[in-house]
This record gives structure tokens, C-alpha cells and sequence, in this order.
């Protein structure tokens, strides 16, 4: 094929954005636009003249305009740093780590183990097989676990699962959330470094929107994520996560702990400033995900946590029988009773296997 | 209170040239360009960040309007010059996109828009050994062969986008167009004999 034609088809099926999303970006930067017009209106008298030259039927307000203004600005920065992956800047200073030299050691030594696995590559007609435990409230307060089975079709176009009534059900992929297709986790898990440090640069700049209050809570709750959804990851990846685990400050080892399955594996935990802990589970002998597990690692500090959290939250409006609303005072409630060591959340990957239909099991 | 806008039969250059005085005239620029570079940028970086280059690429020139060359009638090859300036921040995410494709023969750009993912996989064994081409080229050598097939713009648009002479621009289409090539003959490029014509 001739160089040309080749690369003009290339992302040919690339359309014209939308003009919705074209007014959007239309926005972002008229408001920056604007707001630098209006600090300068002595220069440029007649230039804005109560007009307005964003698209779109109302005037935004000059307030509201320098407020987007600014938003713009923020964007810019978060471009530089972002355009930088690989070479992001060194983390600012922070108390000296204490991850000891030992677990380092133990985490290293499961990289090594699940470098040594067999990669998978599924066909895209084919469906990843995934069966696991999550949590379940039956009513009592007590969280029991149960297994689900899901079906991922490997190119992403389809889920399935296994309903109640026990029959395979088949649906479109309908992804919600930050839900990604397999195929799609895939693409994302190749365009990250497999070079540790670069890998957990690239962890921080992309766990923003993961839970935890500081930088290294967000990554260790992104990786832990990435190895617990990731059902078919190179084994280099695999080993890089780990060996990015261990660049995060203060990660703990325990040489044994139960997951919610109740196999025996190593776990891997960091302590969180809200006094719980996170705990990734893997197999010790082949260094592969297991499960996780949420703990209360310091109970006082977790129920003052609870009270500052709730004090801080707006108080609840409820509608009345008659329409009106009723603005409910605001009840701090009362904190959880927890006790040390307590399992608040958990989950594991029981069985997980490439198969040729939905339904299948290996 | 529409008598002083612009009437779409002015050229771009008349119209960023009036927009010094009536900044809002600025916005039918961005009218007629902005799908075009959304598009472009979309193609070499994803959907998402083409928002934040093509919202950057409008305010560095909006705010660079008094110093536009009006002998330029059209403002395509300024704009797309400052969305080079500004993709070439997003290198090591676009090798990164080219080299996704180059190993999985799926394509995270254009897998969004693409319904018959199976089909295009199949079909599409060039894709592979194209995106891996595109990741190999040199940062200046992939914008003159790109601006010149995606954005369609001539050799003398090229070189006014850049800033380089027009010669540089014939120099680096030949040097990328042999590298792709040789890619897409399976010839690996970097045993040729290394002797191209410089501008």
C-alpha cells in the first residue's frame, strides 16, 4: 500500500467533535479571553461593550468569567506537567520513608515471581472469565461475601453475567464509572512505563481521582486497583506495579494473611490517615493478585476522622409531603463502633480464565 | 447591534486584523478552523487532550492577533503551527498511542469511533507496522509528514506553519516517507543507506 493512502486512513474514522463539544472548548478559552479584556479596559474601551462573543444565549458575568479564566490557567499548568510523564517532577519533600529494607524485599521477590508467568493473548472473539467475591449485606449489619460471575468479551464490545434466576445474561458493553473494557485496560496497561520509578510518576499523575488523602494513598489505591481489574496483564507490567509498590513510602509486608476466600497469601498494606489500612493479597508462591481487604488499623482515629467528615457535610434537605422543601438541622452522627483489626470492606478474584463464549467456564 | 460584525465573505486575515479592536470578532475564527484542529489533534493525541490543545492553541493566538502577518489570507497554518508547538508537549503520550497500536494491531484512538472492532483488526495488518513507523520518525519529521497528510496543507502552508524553509519541509517529507514506507514493506529502515537530501 502506498505510504500516503496508508496514513490518510489511518484514525480516518476520527470524526468532527461535536459542536457541543466544540462550544465546550469554545468556553474554556473565550473565558480566559475575556477576563484578560476586562483587566485592560482603559487600552481596549470599546472592545467588549456589553456584548457578549461566547456562542450560546446567555452572558456569563464578569465574575464568572474570570472565574473561568482561572480554571483555564489551572489547565495550562496541569498540560506542562502532564506533557512530562516520564520525567515528572521529583516529589516534593516529605518525612523519610520507612518501608523497611525486609518488605522492599518481599515485594521484590514477587515481582520476580509473576515476571516468571506465561503471558496470555486472547483473540478478540474471545471472553475473559472472572469469578469473584464481593461484599454483600443480607440486612442483618453483617457483611457477608458472595461470588459473582462476569464475562468480559476481550474487544470490549460485550459483558455478560451470571443473573439471579441463573441464566447467562449477554448485554452490550455498557460501560459506567471508570468501568473499562478489557481491551481497554489492556491499551492503558501498554502505554505505561515498565521502568518503576517512571511507572509510579506516571501512577501519581494519573490516581487523582482515587481514594485516599494524599499523593501515595491515591497510588497505592490505584495500583491495587489496576492488579485487582487488570484479569490479563503482561508479566512485566505485573512486575513493574509491584516494584512501583515499593517506591511508595511506608508499605508494609505481612507474611501471612487470610483473604475473604480464606486462602493464605502475602499481603501488602499501607496505613491511611483516616486510620484504616489497605491491603493488597498476593499469592506467594506465584506472586498473582488474590484479594484485598480494608482494615481498622487505629479506631479512635478512625471515628474522629468519621466526626470531622461529618460535621463538614452540608446538612441533609428532605421534601415535605407537601412539595415544600425542609431544610433538617444539622445531626452529627453518632461515630461507627469499630475495633482494631476489624475487616470493613474486602474482596477477591477466586477464578479468572480466557474461554471461546459467554457462559463458558474454564 | 450586529452591524459591526464581521460578514463570513471577509478573510482571515481582515478578521483577526479587526478583532485587535472588537476581540469578539476573534470567535468566528475559531468558527471556521476550530473543528478542523480538533480534528487533526484528535488523531495524534485522543479525543480528551485535543479539548486542552485546541483551547490553548485559540488563546495563544487570540492573544498574539496584533502580530498576525495580514499578508496570510488564511489563518490555517498559523493555527496549526501553534497546535504543533503545543502536540510536541504531549510527545512521549503520542509515541506512546502509536506504540499501543504497534503491539496490540488495536488502535486506542480511533477504537472510540470504530464499531466493527474485530473487522477493522483483520483488515488492517498495515496499521500495525504504520503506527510503529510513526513512533520511530523524529518530533519534526512526523509534524511535515502529518501536517501534510492529515491537515492537508501544501508544502509552502508547511513550511509557513513551522517556520522552517520550504526546502526543510521537501527534506523531511522524504526522509519520513521513506521510513514509512519501509515499514509498510516490512524493510526495516534503519539498515538503508542513510542519504537524503537536506533544505
Amino acid at each position: 500500500m502506498d505510504d500516503l493512502t496508508a496514513l490518510r486512513e489511518f484514525r480516518a474514522e476520527v470524526p468532527d467533535a461535536a459542536p457541543e463539544q466544540l462550544a465546550e472548548v469554545r468556553n474554556r478559552w473565550t473565558s480566559a479571553a475575556e477576563s484578560d479584556t476586562a483587566r485592560r479596559p482603559r487600552t481596549t474601551p470599546a472592545t467588549i461593550g456589553g456584548r457578549s462573543w461566547r456562542a450560546g444565549p446567555s452572558r456569563v458575568g464578569w465574575g464568572l468569567a474570570a472565574a473561568g479564566g482561572l480554571a483555564v490557567v489551572v489547565s495550562l499548568a496541569a498540560v506542562a506537567v502532564q506533557g512530562d510523564y516520564g520525567s515528572a517532577p521529583a516529589p516534593a519533600a516529605r518525612p523519610p520513608a520507612v518501608t523497611t529494607v525486609s518488605s522492599t524485599q518481599v515485594v521484590l521477590a514477587m515481582a520476580t515471581k509473576a515476571e516468571a508467568r506465561t503471558p496470555e493473548h486472547p483473540r478478540p472473539d474471545q471472553w475473559i472469565y472472572l469469578k469473584s467475591l464481593v461484599p454483600h449485606g443480607d440486612g442483618s449489619g453483617k457483611v457477608q461475601y458472595r461470588a459473582v460471575e462476569d464475562w468480559w468479551r476481550v474487544d470490549g464490545t460485550k459483558t455478560a453475567r451470571l443473573g439471579d434466576s441463573g441464566k447467562v445474561e449477554v448485554s452490550p458493553a455498557g460501560l459506567e464509572g471508570d468501568d473499562r473494557s478489557p481491551a481497554q485496560f489492556t491499551s492503558y496497561l501498554q502505554s505505561l512505563p515498565t521502568e518503576p520509578k517512571a511507572l509510579l510518576n506516571r501512577i501519581y499523575q494519573d490516581s487523582g481521582e482515587s481514594a485516599g488523602s494524599t499523593r501515595d494513598e491515591k497510588a497505592f489505591s490505584e495500583i491495587l486497583v489496576l492488579l485487582r481489574d487488570a484479569t490479563i496483564i503482561s508479566p512485566q507490567m505485573n512486575a513493574a506495579l509491584l516494584r512501583a509498590l515499593t517506591l511508595i513510602p511506608d508499605i508494609r509486608t505481612t507474611p501471612d494473611v487470610v483473604d475473604v476466600a480464606g486462602r493464605h497469601g502475602v499481603g501488602i498494606s499501607q496505613v491511611r490517615a483516616d486510620g484504616t489500612r489497605e491491603e493488597l493479597i498476593l499469592d506467594s508462591a506465584s506472586g498473582a493478585y488474590l484479594g484485598f481487604r480494608s482494615l481498622v488499623e487505629d479506631a479512635a482515629k478512625m471515628a474522629a476522622t468519621f466526626q470531622s467528615m461529618a460535621s463538614q457535610a452540608p446538612p441533609k434537605v428532605v421534601s415535605s409531603p407537601s412539595g415544600s422543601v425542609v431544610r433538617e438541622s444539622r445531626v452529627t452522627p453518632s461515630p461507627p463502633t469499630v475495633h482494631d483489626g476489624e475487616v470493613l470492606h474486602a474482596g477477591a478474584r477466586v477464578a479468572t480464565a480466557v474461554v471461546n463464549k459467554a457462559g463458558q467456564r474454564p | 447591534m450586529f452591524a459591526r460584525l464581521s460578514t463570513p465573505t471577509d478573510d482571515d486575515a481582515s478578521l483577526i486584523e479587526r478583532s485587535v479592536a472588537e476581540p469578539e470578532l476573534f470567535g468566528m475564527l475559531y468558527e471556521r478552523h476550530a473543528a478542523a484542529i480538533h480534528r487533526y489533534v484528535t488523531r495524534r493525541l485522543g479525543n480528551v487532550v485535543a479539548d486542552d490543545v485546541v483551547a490553548d492553541t485559540f488563546l495563544i493566538a487570540f492573544r498574539g492577533r496584533a502580530r498576525y502577518d495580514p499578508a496570510r489570507r488564511t489563518a490555517g497554518p498559523w493555527l496549526y503551527g501553534i497546535a504543533s508547538n503545543l502536540v510536541a508537549k504531549h510527545r512521549r503520550a503520542e509515541i506512546r498511542l502509536y506504540r499501543a497500536c504497534l503491539r496490540t494491531g488495536t488502535d486506542p484512538v480511533a477504537e472510540p469511533y470504530t464499531d466493527r472492532v474485530e473487522a477493522r483488526v483483520l483488515s488492517a495488518g498495515w496499521q500495525r507496522p504504520l503506527a510503529g513507523a510513526l513512533a520511530r520518525l523524529s518530533a519534526k519529521d512526523r509534524d511535515v509528514l502529518l501536517l501534510i497528510a492529515w491537515a492537508e496543507l501544501s508544502y509552502e502552508q508547511v513550511a509557513q506553519a513551522l517556520d522552517i524553509p520550504i526546502g526543510t519541509v521537501r527534506s523531511r517529507l522524504n526522509r519520513a516517507r521513506r521510513k514509512v514506507q519501509s515499514a509498510l514493506n516490512g524493510i526495516n529502515p534503519m539498515t538503508l543507506n542513510e542519504e537524503f537530501p537536506r533544505g
